[in-house]
């Protein structure tokens, strides 16, 4: 009797240590996994080539007088596209972003400065790391009654959020 | 000597379930830093540059380009034309404008979808699927890009 008391004492203990081990497997496992960041830029990428595209094309007719307005306000204003990041982790927050809409010989994009910076950085696939995302759309809309072919570019960076 | 075995036994049994426990946590721990590298909403992984295409807002507006192209300056939409029946798949002039894209690297396939009723109700005609876009015309007609 005594030493069914013994043995039982020890299994306890033996069933604790397992619990214990078990429950810093399950924390540590998810704590990796949420710690690592959400890369969200594919997204935020395509959420903004879609603002553009309907910016200036309405039912797939090219809208002229938006390309005029932007000579004038530019893109952002055009296209109430606010493209300045606000999180602190940049100098210059409205860097971090480049959109390009491009309609035959017509070209409105955002900070032509950035893209020199940025878009050679979109060609090199086989780094893999702490380069910007790139979303290229290629279509067809009609303009003066005539198909156009129409290039948009977004490049976003965020890089710093997003390095691993 | 008996008893002895059974002891062994037991005790085998829960260094082999300790064990068991230890490389299932190892494990998980393990896919958990694996999978956390790729970790992002599109399925990506980082800095792979994006080749979009033409996104279904694009694909969208290039369905309505079409639907709104005029053969003559004087002449309909094609749109109008579909829904007269003075159109059908067969007689539909986007074929050579369809060839265009494609030597543009834009590869599209442009449908009109008939007696939409009866076709639906015997299962010809399913949902839009991914990268396809389509709009009524009317009760019966539907025009469809897939691209």
């Amino acid at each position: 009797m005594i030493n069914k008391i013994g043995g039982d004492r020890l299994l306890a203990i033996y069933w604790f240590i397992m619990f214990v081990i078990v429950i810093i497997g399950l924390v540590s496992g998810v704590s990796i996994f949420f710690s690592k960041p959400l890369d969200i830029r594919e997204a935020e990428g395509n959420i903004l080539a879609d603002k553009l595209t309907n910016c200036f094309i309405n039912k797939g007719i090219y809208l002229s007088s938006f390309m005029d307005r932007f000579d004038s306000e530019g893109l952002e204003a055009v296209c109430g596209l606010v493209l300045e990041d606000k999180t602190g982790y940049y100098e210059n927050g409205n860097e971090q972003y480049y959109i390009e809409f491009k309609i035959g010989d017509k070209i409105a994009s955002s900070n032509d400065a950035v893209k020199s910076k940025l878009h050679g950085l979109c060609e090199q696939e086989d780094l893999r790391k702490n380069i910007p995302i790139c979303v290229n759309r290629n279509f067809f809309v009609l303009k003066d009654d005539k198909f156009e072919k129409v290039e948009i570019l977004v490049i976003v960076d965020k890089v710093k959020q997003n390095a691993l | 000597m008996h008893f002895k075995r059974g002891q062994i036994g037991e005790t085998a049994t829960w260094i082999v379930a300790t064990i068991a426990i230890l490389i299932i946590t190892f494990v998980f721990i393990y896919a958990s830093s694996f999978i956390s590298v790729g970790k992002s909403l599109e399925g990506t992984s980082f800095g792979i540059k994006v080749d979009e295409g033409k996104g279904i807002i694009g694909t969208q507006q290039m369905l309505f380009a079409m639907l709104n192209y005029k053969e003559l300056p004087d002449a309909s939409p094609i749109k109008d034309n579909i829904i007269s029946g003075e159109y059908n798949l067969v007689t539909i002039p986007l074929g050579p404008r369809l060839t265009e894209f494609s030597d543009s690297g834009v590869n599209c396939n442009f449908f009109i979808l008939e007696n939409l009723v009866a076709q639906r109700n015997s299962g010809v005609i399913g949902e839009t699927k991914l990268g396809e876009v389509s709009v009524s015309l009317t009760d019966e007609k539907k025009a469809r890009l897939k691209c």
